[in-house]
């Protein structure tokens, strides 16, 4: 079922981040939305996740579906191994070997079986966030919501976790949504590229990427094209806006 | 940064130069350290006179402890200093030279309170009695005084150590929380002042007299060998001053204790005089009554050995 | 690794040492055994006073004070400190009293605990006073101080409160506890010590210390000065190592500095 956002309003400061916004996300994909710094995305993210609430406007399709989250900042606590971390947002009675052998299972598909006896503070800040990922996997949640997870990471590492968590949602379909200002990153990743600009914020392009599976892609043509369209998309801020942006809790 | 090291070093060694004895001893008062009580009542028409005359060369500090006093001995800036004799003992005993000239106090210690129905040893059988100071003269005295009256401490009679200094256990026995208590001069007299109930029940100097022949030794006049040795002339001189001071004051009670007031060694002019009496001040040259002193502390080495400093002061200690 | 330890004792030792030679040289310029004994005395006179049948009665009781005040002050201090962290309104109700604990000099309580208790409990009193406030604090500060992140991550997740309790709460304010144990600890023992000297209970090293005064064994006295130096000492690294156990998920860097 779509999950839709309608007529959303939300005022920041006497900054009208949205206004009469709506918008459409197609459940079982992973659904970029992409927009430079301060043009609300992270706003947007927030409030579909429930942590701020809008002035007005519905949210349908989004009750009742379990949530989780991946931060920019992996969020593990310090005094727990990555197991346990993992283990942390599973909820439920379930018996320990069972719990143990789900961890298990997502520890391997980031490729940090071995290290599930590690605490955070031996472990480096790409496979931090690998513990991370795997934990939102761990959660029984219908939709993830990742809120620039990839920023300030170097490219190879960015490859590198994108691989890892590909590889773990090509097995467990979630509805994704990632908020990012990286058009690479959009590419790579999502399935379809909401480009958001302006304030307040408007939808301008919707892109649905498509990529020849097992290939590089690098020289993929389609990709290409939609990687114009988005860059044009991104292109039209006004310079006020450009002035604004700072201003704005992201 | 090493070198200066060193000279803050050396210059911190200098600096507790301060605490050795002053060596220029022409120009310094002769100096008698006294105590806040029967000594510097004792004490008071010397203490009073030299408060007249322009350019004495003796002068009286009153302390309100013993270890100031015993400070003053061991920075050597005291001249004379008066102590409880058996402090007088470990000084001695622990080298340092000060030797005992006179006993100008004998004993202030009564058991006293507010229960009247004390009126011999077999009546304290069963009760409970407050000492001052455990270990120290006033409880390993009583103690004796209860064993040769055939009361055995602890066990027919309880001793409470609860208020550990003299001034909470005189407050205590004049608040009524303490019905029994062993405690010395001016003390007894200013807590009868405060609380008539309270009575003086037993003069634990006559008890000992009773049992030993003499009266206790309590507080030593002691002088400084050197002094002594430099000037033995002068020293009896000084001695001659605190002997007709005592006399003057057992003579006249009443200026004595107005003198008393006026020096603020007690704050009332009834619990002077009443004090005076029941601080059996009486001055003794040493070496006169040394067989006696020597006899009081050989009890208290069959008790305990380190109230009077670990042995028996030899026969030099006495002057 | 091993050469690293080597020279952490060595440099331990070194001082040690260093402080024993400047004891020796200022002992020797005094010349005095009533301004200061010889180290060699002096511990010559600590190895008596440990072989004397009393010393146990005497050091026991001191410490079995210094326990029982230390627990009651360690319950009463996390309690309370809680409570502190978690509500804001507590915490500015109670903050005055806090204040008047940790302001009140020591000497003045322990005149009106002599009034109110019993000699030997005193000493207790006037540590819970002084631990007490310590480890109150560190506890608050250590509840103020966790990660939100770590909260809002926990609460995205919809972790139950009790877990949020228990698992994120109070892992992370256990090093703030054992801090302020550890601090309280020492600076306890001096209460003890001091509240023993003023009410002289029957055994205690406070006690002790001032008859060997009176009697002018001044190398007793410093003899055991050392002594609860040494207990002080004991106690606050058992209690340091007891963190290292619990505390493990550390960077491993953070060990070799403590």
């Amino acid at each position: 079922m779509t999950l839709k956002i309608s007529n959303l309003n939300k005022k920041y400061n006497d900054i009208r981040i949205f206004t009469d916004f709506s918008m459409e996300i197609n459940p079982g994909l992973i659904t970029c939305i992409l927009g430079p710094s301060g043009c609300g995305k992270t706003t947007l993210l927030n409030i579909i996740g429930g942590i701020t609430s809008a002035d007005s406007g519905e949210l349908t399709g989004f009750e009742g579906r379990g949530m989780s989250y991946i931060f920019q900042d992996p969020r593990l606590l310090p005094w727990k191994t990555v197991r346990g971390n993992i283990e942390f947002v599973i909820s439920g009675d379930i018996s320990p070997a069972e719990r143990k052998e789900h961890s298990d299972r997502l520890l391997r598909s980031v490729g940090l079986r071995d290290f599930a006896g590690y605490y955070p503070s031996q472990l480096s800040g790409g496979m931090r966030q690998r513990v991370s990922i795997a934990r939102a996997f761990a959660c029984s949640s219908d939709i993830i919501l990742m809120d620039e997870p990839l920023k300030g990471l170097d490219i190879t590492l960015k490859q590198n976790i994108i691989k890892w968590f590909s590889g773990i949602w090509a097995s467990d379909k979630r509805t994704v949504i990632f908020v990012t200002h990286d058009i690479d990153e959009a590419i790579m990743l999502g399935d379809e590229i909401i480009v958001l600009s302006g304030l307040p914020a408007q939808i301008t392009a919707h892109e649905k990427i498509s990529r020849i599976p097992g290939s590089q892609n690098n020289n993929n043509p389609q990709l290409f094209r939609t990687r114009q369209v988005i860059i044009n998309a991104l292109g039209n801020i006004t310079g006020s806006h450009q002035e604004n942006s700072s201003e704005i809790a992201d | 940064m090493f070198r200066s090291a060193i000279v803050l070093f050396v210059t911190a060694l200098l600096g507790f130069s301060c605490n050795t004895p002053a060596i220029k001893e022409e120009s310094r008062k002769i100096t008698i350290a006294s105590l806040n009580g029967p000594s510097s009542m004792a004490l008071i028409k010397l203490i009073d006179s030299l408060d007249s005359e322009e350019n004495s060369n003796i002068s009286v500090e009153i302390l309100a402890e013993p270890v100031q006093v015993r400070k003053m001995m061991l920075d050597g800036t005291a001249d004379f200093a008066l102590l409880p004799s058996n402090m007088g003992a470990i000084t001695y005993n622990k080298g340092l030279d000060y030797r005992l000239m006179a006993i100008p106090v004998w004993g202030t210690l009564y058991l006293f309170g507010q229960d009247s129905t004390i009126k011999n040893w077999e009546d304290l059988r069963g009760k409970k009695v407050y000492v001052m100071a455990r270990g120290m003269i006033p409880d390993v005295l009583f103690r004796y005084l209860l064993i040769k009256n055939d009361i055995e401490p602890d066990k027919d009679i309880t001793l409470d150590y609860s208020f550990p200094s003299h001034i909470d256990l005189a407050n205590a026995v004049a608040a009524g929380r303490a019905e029994l208590a062993v405690i010395s001069e001016p003390l007894v007299s200013l807590v009868m002042k405060r609380n008539i109930k309270v009575s003086a029940i037993m003069d634990l100097n006559k008890e000992w007299a009773l049992l030993q022949g003499t009266p206790i030794p309590q507080t030593a006049l002691l002088g400084r060998g050197s002094f002594i040795d430099k000037d033995p002339v002068l020293a009896v001189k000084i001695l001659s001053a605190c002997d007709r001071s005592v006399a003057w004051v057992n003579s006249n009670p009443d200026s004595a204790a107005i003198l008393i007031v006026k020096h603020n060694i007690l704050p009332d002019i009834d619990v002077a005089k009443a004090s005076i009496p029941r601080s059996n001040m009486n001055f003794m040259r040493a070496d006169s009554i040394s067989n006696e002193i020597n006899d009081f502390f050989r009890v208290f080495f069959e008790m305990d050995p380190d109230i009077i400093g670990g042995k028996i002061p030899d026969e030099k200690f006495y002057y | 690794m091993k050469s690293f330890i080597t020279k952490k004792t060595f440099l331990g030792l070194a001082s040690v040492v260093t402080m024993l030679l400047i004891w020796e040289v200022l002992a020797l310029y005094f010349n005095s055994d009533f301004i200061l004994p010889t180290p060699v005395k002096t511990l010559t006179t600590v190895l008596r006073l440990f072989t004397d049948p009393g010393f146990i009665s005497i050091a026991g009781t001191t410490i079995a004070r210094g326990i029982i005040g230390f627990i009651i002050s360690f319950i009463a201090g996390l309690l309370f400190g809680v409570l502190a962290g978690t509500s804001r309104n507590f915490n500015i109700f109670f903050r005055p009293f806090l204040v008047t604990i940790r302001s009140v000099p020591v000497i003045a309580v322990t005149l009106l605990a002599l009034i109110w208790f019993n000699p030997g409990s005193v000493p207790v009193f006037i540590a819970i006073l002084t631990m007490f406030p310590f480890i109150c604090t560190n506890v608050t500060d250590g509840i103020r101080s966790v990660d939100p992140d770590l909260i809002a991550m926990a609460s995205f997740y919809k972790v139950s409160r009790r877990r949020l309790l228990t698992e994120v709460y109070l892992p992370a304010i256990v090093p703030f506890i054992i801090s302020g144990a550890s601090s309280a600890m020492g600076i306890g023992w001096r209460a003890i010590i001091i509240g023993e000297v003023l009410s002289q209970p029957r055994y205690g090293i406070g006690t002790i210390m001032q008859a060997e005064q009176t009697f002018l064994n001044i190398d007793a006295v410093i003899a055991w000065t050392i002594i609860a130096v040494l207990i002080s000492y004991a106690f606050e690294k058992l209690i340091r190592w007891y963190e290292h156990r619990i505390v493990i998920w550390r960077d491993r860097n953070d060990s070799e500095n403590q």
